[in-house]
């Protein structure tokens, strides 16, 4: 069983007087633990793929699968709650909110498919933001933290949930070189860790060493590399 | 709660500045209503306050204490007609001197019968009694320096009196009142004109029941009607109320501008709000109970302002806060702001959480 099987998507946006097919007839099975990498110039579908997968959009034709559970047929009020429980995200630029410190951003998170306890849950964010290593950071906010820091707190509020799928819009996009690969070195620790999936929609090539699949996406057709 | 608590206390400096003009219009309506208010009782406070509702007045005065006439046959009528007690009444409106000095004071007479029940409780001194030439004087004239025992001058007739007491909230048509008695002011009104002829403005009534009868001439009319005929009270507050609504309703709008332009500065937030599964009712909530925590601790500074502004605006200012209204405008505060939260929860509704995927970098 796959932790994610997007199966015979197709998207098209009305530009102007003809269609536009963004997506055509797309297929992608990600396993528990897979890290992949999605390739493709700016304008390729990159987003809207990750709109779709994320329970942002609907698609026009295809049906979603999370961890065997075909969600695609859900009623769009019912999406919140997917997304709460089942996905991650991680955007290009952090996100977080500016006025709670790290670990709130967290526990607020946390709170919204809860631990059994508060011991429990204060347990994980401790954890997870040890293992991403901004353990100092737990009562910073984002203004008093650098780009790489506040990118590793947007990592850990995606993880903090326990999802089954992780959706990385470009996350190394605002880094440096460096700080960039370093991100996505903790996004694979975690996703090892937990073993859970993650799609991560990127240009940056330098970084596709760190996956375990990668994908390009061509006028609306995905190709495995 | 918690967290819109948060983003307030971060934001402080922001939200700071809202709380300044909340805390502004809030007590600017506050004030006005406290100036109407005074402005209704420097007129009025006099009839406001006495234990009567009904008044017998003569047909052609129209409702109007000061040009109604009743004779004395008319008052042994209406007494033996009333079921409750009567009281006589003249009103009439004069100067005063501190003896000795020329500087006038205004002064409207209140003539009573010290017996019956118009006459005034008092705060100071004693109270009016049937002695000839004694004056109970609302308590404004304290300001002029003047205490029981002084005497005073009717400035039209030289007739002197002596002051035996204040009492409170005693005016009429802006000028304090001095209560004497009936028989003294005939002494007052025969020393100006020896061919004054008694007679009474009005007789004040506990009950319109007058056993079914008719009085010649006469007409029972109720303490608001006789007050709103009073000259200049209805077209004051006509004016003031009408000022007043529109401050409110200026207000709501400026406050509606303020909260649509703080959701519109979060509009990004939300929508990562949204994408990370936070449910548009969570979201609202936490936007609603943020105006409603505004609009609460601006209403409380509001109230503390105009109540101390109160306390320490001269006697002479009329202006007068009066709870309950403070109570109504208040409510009407923190409803009005929640309204206008309402109003940006419908864009809050229409964010997009698609917008924050894709690196929109704005």
């Amino acid at each position: 069983m796959f932790a994610l099987e997007l199966n015979h998507i197709s998207k098209a946006y009305q530009d102007g007087e003809r269609e536009n097919l963004v997506l055509n007839d797309l297929s992608l099975k990600i396993g528990k633990g897979e890290f992949a990498a999605v390739l493709g110039p700016s304008g390729s579908g990159k987003s809207t793929l990750l709109t779709i997968a994320g329970m942002l959009l609907s698609a026009d034709k295809g049906n979603i699968i999370i961890n065997g559970d075909n969600v695609s047929d859900r009623k769009q009020k019912e999406w919140t709650k997917i997304r709460r429980e089942k996905l991650g995200f991680i955007f290009q630029n952090h996100q977080l909110l500016p006025y709670l410190t790290t670990e709130e951003q967290l526990k607020l998170v946390a709170d919204m498919k809860p631990y059994k306890t508060k011991e429990e849950r204060n347990k994980a964010v401790d954890e997870l933001l040890q293992e991403l290593g901004i353990s100092n950071c737990n009562k910073k906010y984002p203004k008093q933290m650098s780009g790489g820091e506040k990118q590793r707190a947007a990592i850990a509020r995606a993880f903090i949930n326990r999802p089954e799928v992780i959706l990385a819009d470009e996350p190394t996009a605002s880094l440096d070189g460096t700080r960039g690969r370093q991100i996505a070195e903790m996004i694979r620790q975690e996703v090892k860790i937990r073993n859970t999936a993650a799609i991560m929609v990127t240009h940056d090539e330098r970084i596709l060493d760190l996956v375990d699949s990668v994908y390009r996406l061509d006028y609306g057709n995905l190709l495995k590399i | 709660m918690r967290l819109a608590w948060k983003e307030i206390r971060y934001n402080w400096k922001k939200y700071f500045f809202i709380e300044i003009l909340l805390v502004l219009m809030i007590f600017m309506v506050m004030f006005l209503s406290g100036l109407a208010n005074g402005l209704a009782r420097a007129v009025s406070a006099g009839i406001e306050n006495m234990d009567a509702s009904y008044f017998a007045v003569s047909s052609d005065a129209e409702d109007l204490i000061t040009v109604s006439n009743l004779s004395t046959d008319t008052l042994e009528q209406v007494k033996s007609a009333a079921r409750g007690k009567t009281a006589v009444l003249d009103i009439q409106r004069m100067n005063l001197n501190k003896e000795g000095k020329s500087e006038k004071l205004d002064v409207t007479y209140f003539a009573v019968n010290p017996d019956e029940f118009l006459n005034p409780g008092v705060i100071k001194g004693g109270k009016l009694t049937s002695k000839a030439h004694t004056i109970v004087l609302d308590d404004a004239f304290e300001e002029n320096g003047i205490k029981a025992g002084d005497v005073l001058v009717d400035s039209a007739s030289g007739v002197e009196l002596t002051v035996t007491g204040f009492t409170k909230d005693a005016m009429y048509g802006h000028t304090p009142v001095g209560f004497i008695s009936t028989k003294t002011y005939t002494d007052i009104r025969t020393a100006i004109n020896p061919g004054f002829k008694a007679g009474y403005h009005a007789i004040a009534l506990k009950s319109d029941n007058l056993s079914g009868k008719r009085i010649d001439k006469t007409d029972i009319v109720s303490k608001a009607e006789i007050i709103a005929h009073i000259p200049g009270y209805q077209a004051e507050q006509t004016t003031i109320n009408m000022i007043l609504w529109v401050l409110v309703f200026i207000s709501a709008a400026i406050l509606g501008v303020f909260f649509y332009i703080l959701t519109i500065q979060k509009y990004k937030q939300f929508g990562v709000m949204k994408a990370i599964g936070m449910k548009m009712g969570e979201i609202t909530r936490m936007q609603f109970s943020q105006v409603l925590l505004l609009a609460c601790f601006g209403m409380l500074c509001g109230n503390i302002l105009a109540f101390g502004m109160a306390g320490i605006l001269p006697k002479s200012m009329p202006f007068y806060l009066n709870q309950m209204n403070a109570f109504i405008i208040s409510l009407a505060f923190v409803a009005i702001s929640l309204l206008c939260s309402l109003l940006s929860a419908g864009k809050i509704a229409k964010v997009d959480p698609v917008t924050i995927i894709g690196g929109s970098e704005e």
